[in-house]
């Protein structure tokens, strides 16, 4: 924002940092990942609470017991929150954008990911979008075992 | 549980808060609020017995683990030295550290102090959509603006809040920072401006978000037994209240949640513990100060409602009202609070200094006159811990 001091003489060293990560993923978030590769989301069910977790996770926060089962949820769901982005942030997408969290039919719990539709009056899109709104998940062509395999489209 | 011993904020230390301070580095920075810290409680570094440093996530100034940095501006070499880090609720956490090493009768005098550069990279925002995992939440542009915004949406889903009453927020923290030195942004607004300031995420715009600030800030914490000896003035902390939650957002949504993004259900937790350890039922009438920390006008409205000072969806309204403004049964955020100034290491801890300054009669230009009790909190991740400090000018709760 305003920056109040910008009459300095002040010394700045400048830096920058580049950083190569490759994230292990286990059995579980593995098994996700692959899934979504081959176009099928699925999510974990505790056998205490009966709970579908999404994201997938490998034992049940609230029962503390591993969860047993993989349970196909979607491809439709019920949009729960979202934002429609309007302003650039250093190394991230271009506006506009919606970041979207929807519960696929089957899960208890929602996953987030881009919801595309077409926001040439960002007012009018917000408008049309309310908890419950009911969308689709839409696999890329192109998929490589990644979250991004997916995107959230309106039904 | 109560407390072991009785202890008290016997000094407040803090820079001023803008974008840089190019006048400093980052370990000077540290040492400026704390030296100030302790020259109010009439102290020295060799009077602190343990140091709580309050530090949040690095990339910001750019140093990983700046807490090394410090260790020596700050007077903790050869003394025990903890970091805490909860995200944006540090700086609250490191005060409830900071309170439990004296409380538990194990430290006699506590610094708790730390500093933040957030602009000292270009997008703040960019590091902070890196505390998601990189599996399920990173890709998708998540960072505080838009989490923020999110439970915005939410909350005007569910109890009909609207964009014109968080304007109403903007418009009175920028005019109660006007009379507090130390604030970052300050001024008169209107809610016409704020309507019509850039789009930032839907529903908020510019106006509805903190700054990145830089800036510093530190409280002594010092035992019953020290303030009788040594004659100190004290705002004494009679409640420390702190709660957790998973990180996934999206695990506070549908119908098995157990809270829900549009509510601080957190903060209601956190405030419960505090206020059953400092004797609050009635917070309206009890309170006088509430130094709460919301980075954006939404995050007032939630936090007035889970504090318990008006009822769940009611926040809009009664702050449109004017019934936290000057003069009314609870003043909130009289410093201009996070909205005005935003160091993110240690925002908390501000919130905490700022509580604490009202019970000692130093808040100069935004004193609540007469104020008897007053409340802090702090929250951080994404919007998954909470902290809530109960502060009074009498001690209420422990043994003497």
């Amino acid at each position: 924002m305003s920056d109040a001091t910008t009459a300095t003489e002040a010394l700045v060293v400048p830096e920058d940092w580049h950083i190569h990560y490759e994230y292990s993923a286990g059995p579980v978030v593995g098994h996700f990942l692959r899934g979504l590769a081959e176009g099928r989301i699925e999510g974990r069910r505790c056998p205490g609470c009966q709970m579908v977790w999404m994201p997938p996770r490998g034992y049940c926060e609230r029962c503390f017991v591993p969860t047993d089962t993989w349970v196909p949820v979607g491809p439709e769901g019920a949009l729960e929150a979202f934002t429609i982005v309007g302003q650039k942030f250093e190394n991230l997408p271009d506006p506009p954008y919606v970041i979207a969290f929807c519960r696929l039919d089957g899960a208890d719990t929602a996953l987030v990911n881009f919801l595309r539709m077409p926001l040439d009056d960002v007012a009018a899109a917000a408008r049309r979008l309310r908890p419950g709104t009911r969308v689709r998940a839409v696999f890329e062509d192109r998929r490589a075992a990644r979250i991004t395999d997916f995107h959230y489209e309106l039904v | 549980m109560s407390a072991a011993v009785r202890a008290a904020i016997v000094g407040v230390g803090e820079t001023a808060y803008r974008t840089h301070h190019p006048d400093a580095t980052y370990p000077e920075l540290a040492q400026a609020a704390g030296l100030a810290a302790l020259a109010m409680a009439g102290m020295t570094p060799a009077d602190v017995d343990a140091v709580v440093y309050s530090m949040a996530p690095t990339h910001f100034m750019g140093v990983t683990d700046a807490q090394l940095w410090a260790v020596g501006p700050v007077g903790g070499r050869h003394k025990p030295l903890m970091r805490l880090h909860t995200g944006g609720a540090t700086g609250g956490s490191a005060a409830e550290a900071g309170y439990h090493h004296a409380a538990s009768g194990l430290h006699d005098c506590v610094l708790v102090v730390g500093a933040d550069k957030v602009a000292e990279t270009r997008d703040a925002q960019f590091i902070l959509n890196l505390i998601w995992d990189p599996f399920f939440e990173r890709d998708f542009a998540l960072n505080t603006v838009t989490m923020a915004a999110i439970q915005a949406v939410r909350h005007m889903e569910q109890y009909g809040s609207t964009e014109e009453q968080m304007a109403e927020v903007a418009v009175r923290s920028w005019r109660r920072a006007k009379r507090n030195p130390r604030a970052h942004l300050r001024g008169d607004i209107s809610v016409a401006q704020v309507l019509e300031s850039p789009l930032m995420s839907w529903p908020l715009k510019r106006y509805d978000c903190c700054p990145r600030s830089s800036g510093a800030a530190a409280v002594v914490i010092a035992s019953e037994r020290v303030i009788r000896e040594r004659g100190l003035d004290a705002a004494w902390i009679n409640g420390a209240g702190a709660l957790a939650n998973t990180v996934f957002m999206g695990d506070r949504l549908g119908p098995r949640r157990l809270t829900d993004m549009g509510d601080w259900d957190e903060l209601r937790g956190a405030a419960a513990t505090a206020y059953r350890q400092a004797g609050i039922t009635d917070p309206a009438r009890q309170i006088d100060v509430a130094e709460t920390y919301a980075p954006f006008s939404i995050n007032e409205i939630m936090a007035v409602e889970a504090l318990g000072l008006c009822a769940a969806g009611e926040g809009g309204p009664a702050i449109a009202e004017g019934r936290f403004d000057e003069g009314g049964e609870v003043e909130v955020n009289p410093s201009g609070g996070t909205l005005c100034a935003n160091p993110i290491a240690v925002t908390g801890l501000v919130r905490v200094c700022d509580a604490a300054l009202q019970l000692l009669d130093r808040a100069g230009g935004y004193q609540v006159p007469g104020a008897q009790t007053a409340v802090a909190t702090a929250v951080g991740g994404s919007f998954q811990f909470q902290t809530c400090m109960v502060l009074g000018r009498e001690p209420t709760g422990g043994k003497s």
